[in-house]
């Protein structure tokens, strides 16, 4: 440009003599390097490697150096020329690559890594848990707030916001979870300000069928953003120059840099949840004496296969339960259970209801009972069992029998009343005609009416004698009668039987006529 | 005099990086070498306990260990430097662990595992020492679900990542994928079918048979034993004693009931209870909840025949005895009295 300026024409310039001292010195160092046996710089440096120490008098190399070293090493190189060399030599190239890598760590962003310092959460349906989640302390697997947090040069601020990337089973719907605050701002004036980030998660809804809720992976992603300064003012561009974004990045805030997300995953362990749903019949009806099954319907309701035991709180009386059958099943799933009820043998029952209740467990918390449900029950009907039946017939039986000697008794024990009666009273009779009569003739006369009374007697002592005397005359006509009747008939029959003979001759004669 | 200035400054320069490329390229590999890698296993201990399905929320250590070595003078103040740079001294020895970036970062990703495992680590990275050989140890988090195969080797896949701590680094960046195994325990879990119900009625004559479907729906092959318990006096029943079902199978038992058999009418009413219980059928010391099922059998009817036969007929011939002595007794002394 120079030349150009000055009409075109090239003016060689003077070397500086420094210039040319600088160049001297630098070929000198060059030199001792190409000089110097490769052999030997691989040897002294497994040496130090090996030894851990360095030569005596040799001071540790520092690019810093402290008061006082830089002299002593002066004199050492004085004393000693070639051992300086190849150190010298050595700790050129070592230098060169600390400082590079000073460079590059100076003038990168790394991501923060953050976590949680409760990896393993425990969380049930309807349940809140809260746990905070900060920048990780790696060396002590500890969580701190987000503070500390140093900004790069040309970075004016950084912010980090949570997303959740994945809820354990996969559903979002079943899943609350809030960040506070929601996003984490540092920027230069609060480096150093504490952030938690308090995180609480809550499980909503309960199951749902088959797509129950149950362990998982809660995986929280952490996007950072970082807004830049404006380049143009920084007193080193090239600095600048070496982020290749000049143009881009001076004043603009960055898209989340997603592909140095790190992310926290947290092992959600859902507790089980037990619940059925019980149905049954409205009202079940049951004749006295009658067995029956009862089924009833339990669909699970639980975020587990769960094993359902069943109980039976009051029983009630007049009937014989059993427990439901112990039943498996899957989350959603619906099956049937059989509860067995025995009614009592009742003659007449003009309809009882009982109520009966039946309680779920599982058989993981016998004592929890997590669902109840009450039964009706109804006995009404007639019975009569062939034991009472019997018993009746036999009781009845045996009424007729004792009936029977009863009045058998009655009349054997009656006859002979009447006949020790009637001894006696014709005992009586015959001695009052004995005695009677002899007194009163004695001691008084008798009275017209006696007399009267005496003659009617009379009367109808002799009236029977006269009234038997018809009926054997009567009789007697009547056996007459009959025996002539007898005699007609057989006078009949014998004429009927020569009718037929005499028919069964001239038949014959014919018959043979004719032959 | 151009030419043979650059010629010279060629030649310099040629002398500047021979040395510096022939010391590390020839001698070693690279310029530039900072090798690092990572191994993981399990403690020996919590790899032989099995972890119990669904209940058990199991941490297992992860042993890592990392080795790290660098090359000559130019990657050696590279990691001087990475070692710490605050206090930058020539030898490991004397320099401190403390610093910004004296630690090697390993990324822990689970690439892969069975659907029925759900694993974490305590956190998704592991810091190490950088030292020739450093081993440390970072937990893991188990839960396995009910469905988990019992016995049979589960498996974590692992990928270690080592990365450097700035985003341009000198250091080799490490990737290796590990299978860390486990073994998840026996998780038992039956269930009882009745094709039929659980209540008869029958005669005193006949036997009631209930049969029994019996799944297996825990993680291994089970022996499933049956025991009548509460069985009424008198009363027999015949149960299959023990079956073997296979994982996710059904099999069929039977249970036979006979009342007792007693002359004339009976009716009656018997409960009884059947325990199911479920054991590994490998290992029958590990044994499941019990499943309880009661029954119900109403015994009702004329029977001609059993116990108080002799008695009943007995009975009998003394009532007809009595009948036909107070028939004739009454017969005579109605004959005596006509």
């Amino acid at each position: 440009m120079k030349s150009l300026l000055n009409g075109g024409t090239y003016i060689k310039k003077k070397r500086n003599p420094y210039t040319n001292l600088c160049i001297l010195f630098l070929s000198f160092v060059i030199l001792l390097h190409v000089l110097t046996p490769i052999a030997n710089a691989e040897d002294s440096e497994q040496t130090y490697q090996e030894k851990e120490e360095l030569p005596d008098g040799l001071i540790p190399y520092s690019p810093f150096p402290k008061d006082g070293e830089f002299n002593n090493f002066i004199t050492y190189l004085l004393q000693n020329p070639s051992d300086v060399i190849s150190y010298t030599r050595k700790n050129t190239i070592l230098s060169l690559g600390y400082y590079l890598a000073f460079y590059k760590q100076t003038f990168s962003l790394g991501a923060i890594d953050f976590g949680t310092d409760t990896p393993t959460i425990e969380i049930g349906y309807n349940e809140t848990v809260s746990f905070n989640i900060g920048k990780v302390n790696l060396e002590e697997y500890k969580t701190s707030n987000f503070d500390n947090i140093s900004l790069q040069p040309f970075i004016k601020a950084r912010s980090f916001s949570f997303i959740v990337d994945q809820f354990p089973g996969n559903r979002t719907d079943s899943w609350l979870i809030d960040f506070t605050p929601d996003i984490v701002i540092i920027n230069e004036d609060n480096t150093k300000a504490n952030y938690n980030v308090s995180v609480t998660l809550t499980l909503t809804s309960p199951p749902i069928g088959d797509k129950a809720i149950q362990s998982g992976i809660l995986r929280i992603k952490q996007s950072p953003v970082q807004s830049y300064g404006s380049f143009w003012d920084m007193p080193f561009p090239l600095n600048l120059i070496y982020t290749l974004q000049f143009g881009q990045t001076s004043g603009v805030t960055s898209k989340p840099d997603y592909e140095n997300m790190r992310d926290v995953e947290i092992l959600v362990k859902v507790k089980p949840y037990h619940n059925v749903k019980i149905e049954t019949p409205e009202v079940t009806t049951i004749n006295p004496n009658q067995v029956k099954p009862l089924r009833i319907g339990i669909e699970n309701l639980g975020n587990y296969k769960d094993t359902i035991g069943f109980k039976i709180a009051n029983k009630g009386s007049g009937i014989t339960l059993i427990d439901p059958v112990d039943i498996t099943l899957k989350p959603g799933e619906i099956k049937d259970t059989i509860l067995g009820i025995a009614a009592e043998p009742n003659l007449i029952d003009y309809g009882t209801l009982h109520r009966i209740r039946i309680q779920a467990y599982s058989l993981d918390d016998p004592s929890n009972i997590i669902s109840e449900k009450l039964i009706i029950l109804k006995t009404e009907g007639i019975y009569i069992s062939p034991v009472t039946l019997g018993s009746v017939v036999f009781s009845v039986i045996v009424v007729l029998f004792v009936i029977f000697i009863l009045v058998n008794i009655y009349k054997i024990t009656s006859k002979k009343v009447f006949k020790n009666l009637k001894e006696k009273l014709k005992f009586t009779k015959e001695k009052r005609k004995v005695k009677k009569p002899k007194k009163k003739k004695e001691k008084l006369k008798e009275s017209p009416k006696d007399k009267s009374k005496k003659e009617s007697k009379e009367k109808t002592e002799k009236k029977p004698k006269e009234t038997e005397k018809k009926k054997e005359e009567k009789i007697e006509k009547k056996k007459q009668n009959l025996k002539a009747k007898t005699d007609k008939s057989e006078i009949n029959k014998k004429r009927i039987l020569k009718k037929i003979k005499r028919e069964q001759e001239k038949a014959r004669k014919k018959l043979g006529g004719k032959k | 005099m151009k030419k043979f200035k650059f010629i010279l400054v060629l030649f310099l320069v040629l002398l500047l990086f021979t040395p510096i490329v022939a010391s590390n390229v020839i001698a070693k590999d690279s310029i530039i070498r900072l090798n690092q890698q990572v191994s993981l296993y399990w403690d020996t201990v919590d790899e032989k306990d099995p972890i119990i399905p669904r209940d058990d929320l199991k941490k297992l250590n992860v042993t890592f260990e990392y080795s790290f070595d660098h090359g000559l003078s130019f990657s050696e103040g590279l990691y001087l430097n990475y070692v710490n740079y605050k206090d930058f001294e020539f030898t490991q020895t004397k320099h401190s662990p403390e610093g910004a970036y004296s630690k090697a970062k390993i990324d822990l990703e689970i690439l892969d595992m069975p659907s029925w495992c759900h694993a974490t680590f305590r956190h998704a990275q592991a810091i190490a020492n950088l030292s020739s050989l450093f081993v440390g140890k970072i937990p893991l988090y188990i839960i396995l679900d009910d469905d988990a195969p019992a016995y049979e080797q589960g498996y974590i896949q692992v990928k270690a990542k080592i990365r450097s701590p700035p985003a341009i680094s000198y250091f080799n960046v490490f990737e290796k994928v590990f299978n860390l195994t486990f073994t998840p325990s026996y998780y038992p879990i039956i269930d009882v079918n009745l094709p039929e119900v659980n209540v008869k009625e029958i005669e005193p004559y006949e036997t009631a048979i209930f049969p029994l479907d019996i799944s297996n729906l825990g993680n291994d092959k089970t022996i499933v034993t049956l025991e009548v318990e509460n069985l009424p006096n008198d009363w027999k029943a015949t149960v299959t004693d023990s079956i073997i079902i296979e994982k996710n199978s059904s099999k069929k038992a039977q249970l036979s009931i006979k009342p007792p058999r007693n002359f004339g009418y009976t009716d009656e009413v018997g409960i009884l209870r059947l325990k199911v219980t479920p054991k590994r059928a490998y290992d029958t010391s590990q044994i499941g909840d019990s499943l309880t099922i009661s029954f119900l059998i109403k015994n009702k009817g004329v029977s001609v025949e059993g116990d108080g036969l002799f008695s009943a007929i007995s009975m009998i011939i003394i009532v007809i005895i009595i009948f036909l002595v107070a028939g004739l007794y009454i017969r005579k002394k109605i004959k005596s009295k006509t």
